[in-house]
C-alpha cells in the first residue's frame, strides 16, 4: 500500500532524522534508496519538503518526551547528569531521549510505554552512564513504581473500604490471624540495594540528590492510600518475599505473621513481636497497601 | 444543517491539572470544559479525584490526540473500548481528535503529522471514522492540524482533502481557527477563503490558541500565550459564517493563572455576543 510506504518514510524522516541533502533533487535519489517501497512521485512530494521544517517535528517530539520523563524521573534525571558530568559531558535530555529511541522506540500510545522505553535504555550500554548505572536503574524503578501507584486505577480491592484499624482492635488475636488481605492494584514490591527512600526525602527538600547515597538494602511497599497519597513502606525481606509470591499457602494475617517472624531476632520476646507485627499490619492498612475485605 | 446539529455551549477553556485546586475552591464562571481524553483515561487517584469533583458543577466534552486515524496501524480496538467506556461515563456528548496521524508501524510519534492529500489517504481516513463513529455511538468531530509541511498536494489541496473526508465519513469538523491561521502564515494562504472553502455546517466546535513567535518571525504553534489579535479577528470572520458554536480556548503550556484563561474564555464569548447581536439587528 503506498500510503503505508510514505507514512513509513515520514516516520523514518523525523524520528530517525537522517541528515538530509538540501538540494531537492538530491534529497529525492537519497529517499529513493532509503525507501524502495516509495513510488517516483512520492519520493518528488517528500523532496519538496524543507529539511527545517522537518526538524520542527523532530525537536518537539523528543523534547515532549523529554519533559514528559524529567516530570516523572527527577531523581533518575539529576543523576544521569551527573553521571554525565562525571565523565566531563553535559546532558541534553532531548539528546538522550533521541538516541533512547534509535534503541528502544516508544511502542505504545500510552505513557507507559514510553516509561519502559526509558528504563530499557538506562539498562543498554548507548546511555553512557559508567559505573553509575546501577544506581540509576533503581532510581528509576523507585520512580516508576511512585509514577503507578499515582496514576493506576483501582479494580476491586480499595483501599479505605475494608475492616479498619480500630475494627482490629477489638479482635482476639486468633480472630485477628484468620483475617484475609488484599493487595490493591495500586500496590507493589520493591526490592533496593541503596537507600533510595533517604535519598529522596533528602531531594524532596533541597531540590538536589545527595552527593552519595549509601549502599543499603531496602524492602519497599509501594501504595496509595484512600486519601490518594502515595506511600513507600520499609518492610522486612521476608514479608517482601511473602506479599509477592504467587505460591503463598493463603493469603490469612497468619501467614503474614509467620513471614514476618522469620524477619525477627531469635530469642525475641513473643509479645513484642506480635505488637510489631500489629504495627507493621496497621501500617500496611494506613497506607493502602493492603485491604482486609469484610 | 447547522453547527453540525450540536448544541452550541459558547466558550470555554481546556482544562488542565494545574488548574485543578483553584477551580474546585472558587468555581469560576466557564461555561464548559473541554479535556484530553487520554489524560484521564484509565486513570485513578488524585487526578481522577478531582476531575469527578469538577464534573459535578461542569459540563466536560472529551478530545483526542492519540486516535491516529489517518494511520495505516490497524485501529487499535483496546483503545476505542476504553475511551468508549470513558466518554459514557462522562457523558461527553461528542468527541473529536485530529485528521492526520500520530503512530505507525507500531512506533508512538507523539505529535500530529499531516497527511498527504491523496485519494487514498482520505479513502483511509473514511474508512476508519465509520468504525470509530459507529463504535463510539456519538458524534465525532476532525480537527484540522498545523501543518509545517506539505506532504503532498499533487492530488488535491487541503481544503479539497478535508471536504472529501467529512462528506464521504458524514463526521463533524472541528475547526481549530489558529491552526487556519498558522498555515495561511507558513504556505502563504488566505485563511478566511480556506475556512470559507470547508462544509461550514458541519462545524460542530472550534478551537482558538496562541503561539510561540521566535526571534526570527518564525512560528510554532505551541498553545502557550493568549490568542492574539489576528485570531480574534478571524474569528469573528469565522463566527459570521458559521452561526453560534462551542468553541474552547486552548492554553497547555506556561499555563497563566485560572483568572487569566477565564479572561480568554469571557472575551471569546463576548466577540461571539456581539457578532449575534450585530446580525440580529441587522
Amino acid at each position: 500500500m503506498a500510503l503505508a510506504a510514505v507514512l513509513s518514510a515520514m516516520r523514518s524522516i523525523i524520528l530517525d532524522a537522517p541528515a538530509l541533502p538540501s538540494d531537492e533533487n538530491a534529497r529525492r535519489n537519497f529517499y529513493r534508496e532509503q525507501f524502495p517501497g516509495l513510488s517516483e512521485c512520492e519520493a518528488i512530494d517528500l523532496a519538496k519538503m524543507q529539511p527545517e521544517r522537518l526538524t520542527i517535528y523532530t525537536r518537539s517530539i523528543f523534547s515532549g518526551e523529554a519533559g514528559i520523563l524529567k516530570n516523572y524521573f527527577r531523581m533518575t534525571v539529576a543523576a544521569i547528569e551527573r553521571a554525565y558530568q562525571r565523565q566531563g559531558r553535559l546532558l541534553k535530555l532531548r539528546d538522550f531521549v533521541q538516541a533512547m529511541h534509535k534503541v528502544f522506540p516508544w511502542k505504545t500510545k500510552t505513557t507507559e510505554g514510553l516509561v519502559e522505553s526509558f528504563e530499557r535504555f538506562l539498562a543498554h550500554p548507548a546511555s553512557e552512564l559508567g559505573d553509575q548505572r546501577e544506581l540509576i536503574r533503581e532510581l528509576a524503578a523507585f520512580e516508576r513504581q511512585v509514577f503507578f501507584a499515582r496514576r493506576l486505577p483501582l479494580n476491586e480491592y480499595e483501599p479505605g473500604q475494608g475492616l479498619r484499624i480500630d475494627e482490629l482492635r477489638t479482635r482476639t488475636v486468633g480472630d485477628l490471624l484468620t483475617l484475609h488481605w488484599k493487595l490493591p492494584t495500586t500496590t507493589a514490591l520493591g526490592a533496593f540495594h541503596w537507600d533510595i527512600p533517604s535519598a529522596q526525602a533528602a531531594y524532596k527538600q533541597s531540590g538536589n540528590l545527595p552527593e552519595m547515597i549509601d549502599e543499603r538494602e531496602v524492602r519497599i511497599i509501594f501504595s496509595r492510600d484512600h486519601e490518594n497519597y502515595v506511600h513507600w513502606t520499609q518492610v522486612p525481606e521476608s514479608v517482601r518475599l511473602y506479599l509477592s509470591s504467587v505460591e503463598r499457602k493463603d493469603d490469612s494475617l497468619g501467614s503474614l505473621a509467620e513471614a514476618f517472624v522469620t524477619s525477627c531476632p531469635t530469642h525475641s520476646d513473643e509479645a513484642k513481636m506480635f505488637s510489631d507485627f500489629l504495627k507493621l499490619v496497621e501500617t500496611l492498612l494506613a497506607t493502602g497497601a493492603i485491604v482486609l475485605p469484610r | 444543517m447547522k453547527n453540525f446539529n450540536l448544541p452550541a455551549f459558547g466558550a470555554g477553556a481546556g482544562l488542565r491539572h494545574a488548574h485543578f485546586q483553584d477551580i474546585i475552591e472558587k468555581r469560576p464562571a466557564f461555561r464548559w470544559f473541554e479535556i484530553i481524553n487520554e489524560d484521564f483515561m484509565n486513570f485513578g487517584g488524585h487526578v481522577r479525584e478531582c476531575f469527578e469533583e469538577i464534573r459535578k458543577h461542569y459540563r466536560i466534552i472529551g478530545h483526542g490526540v492519540c486516535m491516529s486515524i489517518g494511520s495505516t496501524d490497524p485501529l487499535d480496538m483496546e483503545y476505542l473500548k476504553n475511551l468508549k467506556n470513558f466518554l459514557d461515563s462522562i457523558n461527553s456528548p461528542w468527541t473529536s481528535d485530529h485528521l492526520c496521524f500520530t503512530m505507525v508501524d507500531h512506533t508512538n510519534l507523539n505529535d500530529l503529522i499531516p497527511l498527504p492529500f491523496t485519494r487514498e489517504a482520505a479513502q483511509n481516513v473514511i474508512e476508519r471514522v465509520k468504525i470509530v463513529q459507529d463504535y463510539l455511538e456519538r458524534p465525532f468531530l476532525l480537527e484540522n492540524v498545523t501543518r509545517y509541511v506539505t506532504v503532498s498536494d499533487r492530488e488535491m489541496n487541503e481544503s479539497e482533502f478535508i471536504n472529501t473526508v467529512l462528506d464521504e465519513a458524514d463526521c463533524g469538523l472541528l475547526l481549530d481557527v489558529t491552526n487556519a491561521y498558522l498555515n495561511s502564515q507558513f504556505h502563504g494562504n488566505d485563511a478566511l477563503e480556506f475556512i470559507r472553502s470547508l462544509p461550514l455546517e458541519r462545524v460542530g466546535q472550534m478551537h482558538l490558541a496562541g503561539w510561540e513567535t521566535h526571534e526570527d518571525g518564525s512560528f510554532i504553534d505551541s498553545h502557550d500565550a493568549p490568542v492574539p489579535e489576528p485570531v480574534w479577528s478571524l474569528f469573528r470572520q469565522v463566527l459570521e459564517l458559521t452561526g453560534p458554536s462551542s468553541v474552547i480556548v486552548e492554553w497547555d503550556n506556561l499555563l497563566p493563572p485560572v483568572a487569566r484563561l477565564l479572561e480568554e474564555a469571557t472575551q471569546a464569548n463576548t466577540v461571539m455576543d456581539s457578532v449575534f447581536k450585530t446580525q440580529k439587528a441587522a
